[in-house]
């Protein structure tokens, strides 16, 4: 018995300190992400990787997201005699709560598990030693442009993925299943108020920050980890910050869905 | 009685149950240069990696100057760091960044010095190193080992240090340019009076251009004096090193 409290109060204080360490990178990260001289070029070169090169996925999950919507919308909403709704409901839903989620779950996938990837290659190759010797801060060189990178193009991608769902939305809505485009659009416009805005907004930057931390984490801290060696510790290292940033994505979402909504 | 710039005083590492260094003591004297040798996972990078606190010693001191280190400001650690370069056993290289980059991101990113100075010293380190011009737009992907070795030597010594750590800089490298580096290294000691720590293998090499050595065995400092004093040395575990390696020397050269 007392082998198995020793046990979990040894792994309790293993998670407390590892959640401690996320904590204070996650701080240093957004501290340095305009910690004087600014770092514009890398800056720029990260919102390149992060966001433009993420375009081209974006717009394709958010057509088809929004194109699935318009189908499964209109069949549920035909039963009630409702479909005139479907630009509203495809809207608020992607707005809301689709738009931020799917465009962080996308951003890892693409970037997130690239940026874990290579920077614990940086550390099993002691390029981030190096730069400590060098009197250079490795999370200001290295994680301050992909901090400020992360929230500028977060809401960005998330805008264009509402957009290009709610496009979507009305090809299946309007086009193929004969909804009024007049209708579609006047729905959704009366519908949507600055409150789904500002919480798809909030939302999609709380993704980017949660995102961004644990994929530099993982990837940071690769040398922590007890096979933290060598390829093996690129593997795991790429594996736990898709894992971790997409299921804390999904909590965090409901954590702030829960608290937006109790708000009158 | 001369303070020495460098001390470990009673240093002990370990990581898990694998205890490294054990109630470590050794002095670095200014202006020498210190080899400190020893078998292959000894400890001898774990040794060298708490002097720039790459690592913290778990118990004992790393004093600077007779400070110890964990007893100075962050500004102080800071301007204590600028005066250190080290050279890693693997180069270290930014295999994203060309050779000129990774030469100048000390000058650029540590020290901030102007694009032009940058250019100057970067091409001056370059040229004394034999690495030609056109070197300095390729990726370290595309270099030999031994060009990247020159690299890290370049990127070490543009700013000038006081004091070079260089972790085994002449492993993967051919017979000649083995001895261009130790010339160079010893060259360098005696123009710029640099203090050099050297983690090093080649036995008996270093002893024509350390001024001092110390041997790590077991988690200690089993030894710690002049090349003369080593060559001299009764310790059968010393002997064994040193001879060991003059007879894979004597060997290789009876291949030859």
């Amino acid at each position: 018995m007392t082998a198995i409290i020793k046990n979990i109060g040894a792994k309790s204080i293993v998670l407390f300190e590892e959640m401690g360490r996320i904590a204070i990178f996650s701080i240093k990260g957004l501290f340095h992400m305009f910690s004087l001289p600014l770092q514009p070029s890398k800056i720029i070169h990260q919102i390149n990787f992060i966001g433009a090169k993420s375009i081209f996925i974006i717009c394709l999950t958010g057509g088809f997201t929004g194109m699935v919507l318009g189908l499964q919308g209109y069949y549920t909403l035909v039963k009630f005699g409702s479909e005139g709704m479907l630009g509203a409901a495809v809207a608020l839903s992607l707005i809301r709560e689709l738009g931020p989620v799917l465009t962080a779950l996308m951003v890892i996938g693409r970037a997130g598990s690239a940026i874990a990837a290579e920077i614990s290659i940086m550390r099993i190759s002691e390029q981030i030693d190096a730069l400590e010797t060098m009197n250079i801060s490795s999370i200001r060189f290295l994680m301050g442009p992909r901090f400020a990178a992360a929230i500028i193009s977060f809401p960005l991608l998330t805008a264009l993925f509402d957009v290009i769902g709610i496009f979507g939305g009305y090809l299946t809505g309007s086009v193929l299943l004969n909804i009024e485009e007049s209708v579609y659009f006047h729905r959704m416009e009366s519908s949507i108020v600055m409150r789904d805005i500002n919480e798809g907004f909030i939302k999609s930057i709380l993704f980017a920050l949660v995102v961004i931390t644990i994929c530099c984490y993982q990837g940071y801290y690769t040398h922590l980890k007890r096979e933290g060696h060598g390829a093996q510790g690129v593997r795991l290292a790429t594996t736990s910050a898709v894992v971790l940033s997409s299921v804390l994505v999904l909590v965090v979402d409901y954590i702030i869905t829960s608290f937006l909504l109790s708000k009158p | 009685m001369i303070t020495p710039l460098i001390q470990f005083q009673k240093v002990s590492k370990a990581f898990g149950n694998n205890q490294i260094l054990k109630e470590i003591d050794l002095s670095i004297y200014r202006g020498e240069i210190t080899t400190i040798i020893g078998k292959s996972g000894v400890g001898k990078t774990v040794l060298i990696k708490h002097i720039i606190g790459l690592l913290a010693p778990d118990s004992g001191k790393v004093m600077f100057e007779g400070r110890p280190l964990f007893e100075m400001k962050k500004s102080e650690l800071k301007d204590l760091k600028g005066k250190f370069s080290y050279v890693f056993q693997g180069s270290a290289l930014f295999d994203s960044m060309t050779v000129f980059e990774n030469i100048a991101l000390p000058l650029k990113e540590g020290a901030r010095l102007p694009k032009e100075e940058v250019k100057k010293r970067v091409y001056e380190r370059m040229e004394q190193l034999d690495l030609d011009d056109n070197v300095d737009r390729k990726y370290p992907s595309e270099l030999s080992g031994g060009m990247k070795k020159r690299v890290a030597l370049a990127r070490a010594l543009v700013t000038n240090p006081e004091i070079v750590l260089f972790d085994e800089p002449t492993t993967g490298l051919d017979p000649i340019l083995r001895n261009a580096v130790h010339n160079m290294i010893s060259g360098y000691q005696k123009k710029f009076a640099f203090t050099g720590v050297i983690i090093s293998h080649e036995v008996p090499d270093v002893f024509y251009f350390s001024q001092r050595i110390a041997m790590i065995n077991d988690a200690k400092i089993i030894f710690e004096g002049t090349p003369e004093e080593i060559k001299q040395a009764d310790n059968p575990i010393i002997k064994q090193f040193i001879g060991g390696y003059q007879n894979d020397n004597c060997k290789k050269m009876g291949e030859l």
